[in-house]
């Protein structure tokens, strides 16, 4: 069972770190104006985010 | 109500993910775009911007030969955009000629094409032997951005291979 969570753990950061690579290379073509844009939507993209899992309780 | 709360969150997050997605889409789209169409003898090449970015090209030009360039300048943005284009020819670090120099203005979502022509037989030293071939590099200026390319210009006694006939 735990091995399982472990095994998610590796699977969730494996993605996570595939889109931020990805994001990251596409990042270096955006403009200034959409890369303050995007920045600010990533913020209140965790924001929200946080406040979804807080209601959850967690 | 707690949970109509909560879902407005999940709501709002993937309003968030939506927004930065689109953001990369329209901003992709946005910008100055220069595209380089290059005819020579029987073959074409397009290089687009992207292309370009990352490499220099080429291509192979016969001797006494020509070849035909097309720049397309795409104004993807809502204001215009106003550029000098300076296209010159060089050999061995020194300037041989300057092919085109032109002020471009072009409007809104709006494009752009200039035209020139190379010829090798204006180009290449009377006094180069014909056997060893020759290379010229291109240099195309719009604004700040300088993109180089290559042109190869092949000997004028390039072996044709003939195949034997087969014995019938």
């Amino acid at each position: 069972m735990k091995l399982e969570y472990v095994l998610y753990g590796f699977g969730i950061l494996f993605c996570i770190a595939g889109i931020g690579y990805l994001a990251a290379e596409y990042v270096k073509y955006l403009s200034d104006i959409g890369k303050i844009g995007a920045l600010l939507l990533t913020i209140g993209l965790f924001t929200f985010l946080g406040k979804y899992f807080e209601g959850l309780g967690w | 109500m707690a949970v109509k709360h909560r879902n407005l969150f999940l709501y709002l997050t993937l309003a968030c993910f939506v927004g930065i997605i689109l953001i990369f889409i329209f901003d992709g789209y946005m910008g100055v775009y220069g595209t380089l169409t290059v005819r020579a003898g029987e073959e074409e090449q397009k290089i687009e911007t992207s292309f370009w970015e990352r490499d220099y090209w080429s291509t192979v030009v016969d001797w006494d030969g020509k070849s035909f360039f097309y720049y397309e300048v795409d104004n993807r943005r809502f204001s215009s955009y106003t550029a000098d284009v300076e296209v010159s020819v060089w050999h061995s670090q020194e300037k041989v000629d300057d092919l085109l120099i032109q002020p471009i203005s072009v409007a809104s979502f709006d494009k752009v094409q200039l035209e020139w022509v190379l010829d090798t037989a204006e180009l290449v030293p009377a006094d180069a032997p014909p056997e060893q071939g020759y290379e010229f590099t291109l240099f195309i200026k719009r604004g700040e951005i300088e993109r180089r390319f290559v042109i190869y210009v092949r000997s004028s006694d390039y072996p044709v291979k003939v195949l034997p006939v087969p014995p019938r």
